[in-house]
């Protein structure tokens, strides 16, 4: 007997204040097990695939999974997904929070939340338990997150209600507004914030003090407990060789060393995410600035600072307590700074036109009024506020920023020391670069065939290959046990574009959407390497061990991943539904023709990477023409109703 | 005599995860829920976090004050014993207990304290920071001790140079 309860959904729709609760049929959730899988389900079955993201028959929704507040270890996120803004063009994507709004969810009594419709005037929702209220947010119209979220509890009168809401970047439908949950977690790619916005949603608390989470296996669940406290590292750091190590070991965060000394002084203490015992934000107060929680890429202006003097200052602290106060999202900052800088410098955007002062580029000016102009779409923000894209295509230079001519070098230099891990420019779809695909080819073709930035959510390659810090035999080891065969990395920059890399690129994204689904921390999962057992080798088993021991439902590694190709497909078809076929599994141009500037990685060569996609597609079971799944794959998969929709709407191939 | 070991906090070290709270409950319950730990964080302005539980209180008032004298100490580890056969789950302990240690599961209706885990406490063993920690009760003071020698070393090392 299992005990997997798991599947209750609280829907509400503003436009008509109406609140449904319901359980999700139980074979769709041992077919989707929650989290993205589930998400996507609903989205399938509810959003048409002709609207835009702004149209109020959009739905956002809110999914948790059945190891969120179990005890599972890192397992504190919430999916969300609805139709992005952020993407290029508008189309299915998810993105996740982490905090203790997922957990409280649970608590109240719900699995998943969808908000239909749009309210006729501002709102937000406080959900205690079984009482479900929509209250007015005019008052709160117009605040910034950390005043909304101190007034909601005074309002509610709860010191423990979870709060998520969005600054005024999100009512101004700045398309990569995120949704802020405390200080610092966001669900930031996606640009979700402007859906709430367009919904005229400003905030949603949560409290639960009801729900009783059955444990499956208790013994079993707390020796993993203590297994995966034991052995799991972030972003599996594990030798000093590790770029991050002195971050991680230092400051609890995954930061390069030249951040150390800044957050060593103005940290006050680690935080984290429910039940998770990695800690991996740091809660900074700098004088005069305040206080609010930081991970990563919220030190991108750090990175910016570094890449263009050398040193850190407070400016960087103040940009990250802007942006999550204002609700604008930080990775989209990291790529349209540079770029804003270079036409600055090719004299396309002045002082004087723009009012954004570039020459006080690092420093607090210049970040503290870009931040404004985009939030309050107030001039050149309203352009600005469209994503780094959009704006290029506005100002009629799309070709320019795709080819990066005549800018490679300087927009290069721009993105500062943080290039050499990541990349710089877009990555495609919309999103800032995020590893590069001439430094490893899998990068390519998660990139290609992504829905938004892949990396965000899959670290799991980049965690052995690039912040591991093992030698390569080592990391090949674990290459045969996570993808499969040990060709399926290469030396940086140095791809082989055979049917290796293929493989590892398909179990990277079918772990990842079954990551997702359960949910658990990318941070965290799968746990590939560890510094703590001999060869370095980690537990690849543990997400589906956590898995039997909460639910009780027998399950293997291989066959979780069965469930996230499953769930794969499905958004495949989803993405299909919308107009995505294999042209719009692009790469941005100019990684055909430039070397990488900062680790010197060839251009990739566009024919053998097209003959990477044919492979691709195939092993795939997608149509290698159009890049649409067939009805047998589909059918194989438990998908029929999916295959028979879109062989109804005339989309499947044959 | 009683008790050897107590759980101390060092509030600087906690991450505010709330693990300790889901363990506890996983441990003594089958099931996972604050409302059922008997531990609990409690969380203000972001970044102060304070664990509430039974202090093992030398002559605590729950026990004094139970009307019928179902609160007993194991003499041998020093950790509070309630006997479900005597309780009658008349609240006045959870009334009376001035740290919020006795409660009442929201499941079973009876009270529950924290029973150290007979002597080997999980939330100590999966605490990541080492917030929590299970030491000899002698231990606290020396360790406080310990600081004002590092004061000491300090006022010793600027002198440096001054004496000969």
């Amino acid at each position: 007997m299992s005990s997997l309860e798991f599947g209750r959904v609280l829907k509400i729709d503003l436009s008509t204040e109406a609140v449904k609760v319901y359980d999700i049929a139980r074979d769709d959730m041992r077919k989707f097990i929650g989290g993205e899988g589930i998400a996507a389900k609903i989205y399938w079955d509810e959003v048409p695939p002709n609207i835009n993201a702004f149209d109020e028959n959009n739905i956002l929704i809110f999914a948790t999974g059945p190891l969120v507040a179990s005890g599972a270890p890192g397992a504190g996120r919430t999916i969300v997904a609805g139709r992005s803004p952020q993407s290029y063009p508008e189309g299915y994507t998810i993105s996740s929070f982490g905090g203790e709004w997922g957990a409280e969810l649970r608590y109240a009594g719900y699995d998943i939340l969808v908000i239909k419709g749009k309210a006729k005037k501002p709102v937000y929702i406080w959900i205690k338990d079984e009482d479900v209220e929509i209250r007015s947010a005019s008052h709160l119209w117009g605040k910034d997150t950390f005043t909304v979220r101190e007034n909601i509890i005074r309002e509610v009168n709860d010191e423990e209600a979870k709060i998520i809401t969005i600054g005024p970047a999100g009512e101004k439908r700045v398309r990569y507004a995120p949704i802020i949950h405390r200080s610092g977690h966001a669900a930031g790619q996606g640009g979700f914030g402007a859906v709430m916005g367009s919904k005229n949603l400003k905030a949603i608390a949560v409290r639960g003090t009801r729900r009783i989470i059955k444990v499956h296996d208790p013994d079993g669940l707390l020796a993993l407990v203590e297994r995966v406290k034991k052995i799991a590292t972030l972003m599996g750091v594990t030798t000093e060789e590790s770029p991050l190590c002195e971050g991680y070991k230092k400051v609890g965060t995954p930061v390069v060393s030249e951040l150390v000394p800044f957050i060593e002084k103005y940290k006050l203490r680690n935080t984290g995410c429910h039940d998770c015992p990695k800690g991996c934000h740091v809660f900074l107060e700098v004088p005069e600035l305040g206080g609010g929680e930081m991970t990563c890429v919220q030190f991108f202006y750090c990175w910016l600072q570094l890449g263009a003097k050398g040193e850190v200052d407070e400016a960087c602290f103040l940009a990250k307590q802007l942006a999550d106060k204002y609700g604008v999202n930080v990775y989209e900052l990291l790529q349209l700074i540079p770029y804003i800088l270079v036409l600055n410098e090719k004299g396309v955007l002045s002082e004087e036109e723009t009012g954004i002062p570039f020459s006080k580029f690092p420093g607090k000016e210049f970040i503290e009024t870009l931040i404004l102009k985009i939030a309050n779409r107030e001039g050149i923000g309203d352009l600005l506020a469209e994503g780094t894209w959009r704006f290029a295509e506005k100002l009629g230079r799309l070709k320019e920023y795709l080819t990066m001519e005549g800018i490679e070098e300087s927009l290069a230099n721009k993105f500062g020391m943080v290039a050499g891990y990541m990349g710089y420019g877009t990555g495609g779809h919309g999103y800032c670069a995020h590893y590069d695909p001439r430094d490893f080819i899998v990068s390519g073709i998660l990139w290609a065939t992504g829905h938004r930035d892949p990396w965000s959510y899959s670290h799991e390659y980049i965690a052995v290959v690039e912040w591991s810090g093992l030698d390569f035999e080592y990391q090949q080891k674990i290459a045969e046990i996570a993808w499969g065969s040990k060709d399926a990395i290469h030396p940086m920059g140095d791809p082989k574009y055979d049917e290796h890399e293929v493989r590892a690129a398909i179990i990277v994204q079918n772990r990842s959407v079954i990551k997702n689904s359960l949910p658990l921390c990318d941070w965290i999962y799968p746990i590939l390497c560890t510094p703590y057992t001999e060869a370095y080798i980690g537990d690849i088993e543990m997400a589906s061990k956590l898995f039997t021991a909460v639910t009780g439902i027998k399950m293997t590694e291989q066959e979780l991943l069965k469930i996230g190709e499953r769930i794969f497909n499905l958004e495949r078809a989803i993405l299909v539904r919308e107009g995505r076929r294999r042209e719009g599994d692009t790469l941005p141009d100019y990684v055909f023709l430039y070397p990488h500037r900062w680790t010197g990685s060839p251009p990739l060569d566009r024919e053998k990477f097209e003959k990477v996609m044919d492979m691709y597609y195939s092993m795939r079971g997608w149509d290698v023409k159009t890049g649409i799944p067939k009805e047998e794959k589909l059918k194989e998969l438990g998908l029929e109703d999916v295959a028979r929709k879109l062989r109804e709407e005339g989309l499947l191939p044959g | 005599m009683r008790k050897m070991k107590v759980i101390i906090y060092n509030p600087e070290k906690c991450i505010g995860c709330r693990l300790c709270e889901s363990v506890c409950s996983i441990k003594h319950t089958g099931t996972a829920s604050p409302m059922r730990s008997r531990i609990k964080i409690l969380k203000r302005l972001e970044y102060v976090f304070v664990p509430v539980r039974c202090r093992q209180c030398e002559d605590p008032i729950c026990m004094l004050i139970c009307p019928v004298n179902a609160i007993t100490i194991d003499s041998k580890l020093g950790i509070m014993k309630l006997d479900y056969d005597v309780c009658r789950g008349c609240r006045i302990c959870v009334e009376a207990c001035p740290f919020g240690g006795a409660q009442i599961d929201p499941v079973e209706r009876k009270i529950f304290m924290c029973d150290l885990c007979e002597g080997d406490p999980l939330c100590v063993k999966v605490c990541p920071g080492e917030a929590l920690e299970f030491v000899e009760e002698s231990e606290i003071v020396y360790r406080k001790r310990e600081k004002i020698i590092e004061m000491y070393t300090k006022i010793l090392e600027s002198y440096k140079g001054l004496i000969r």
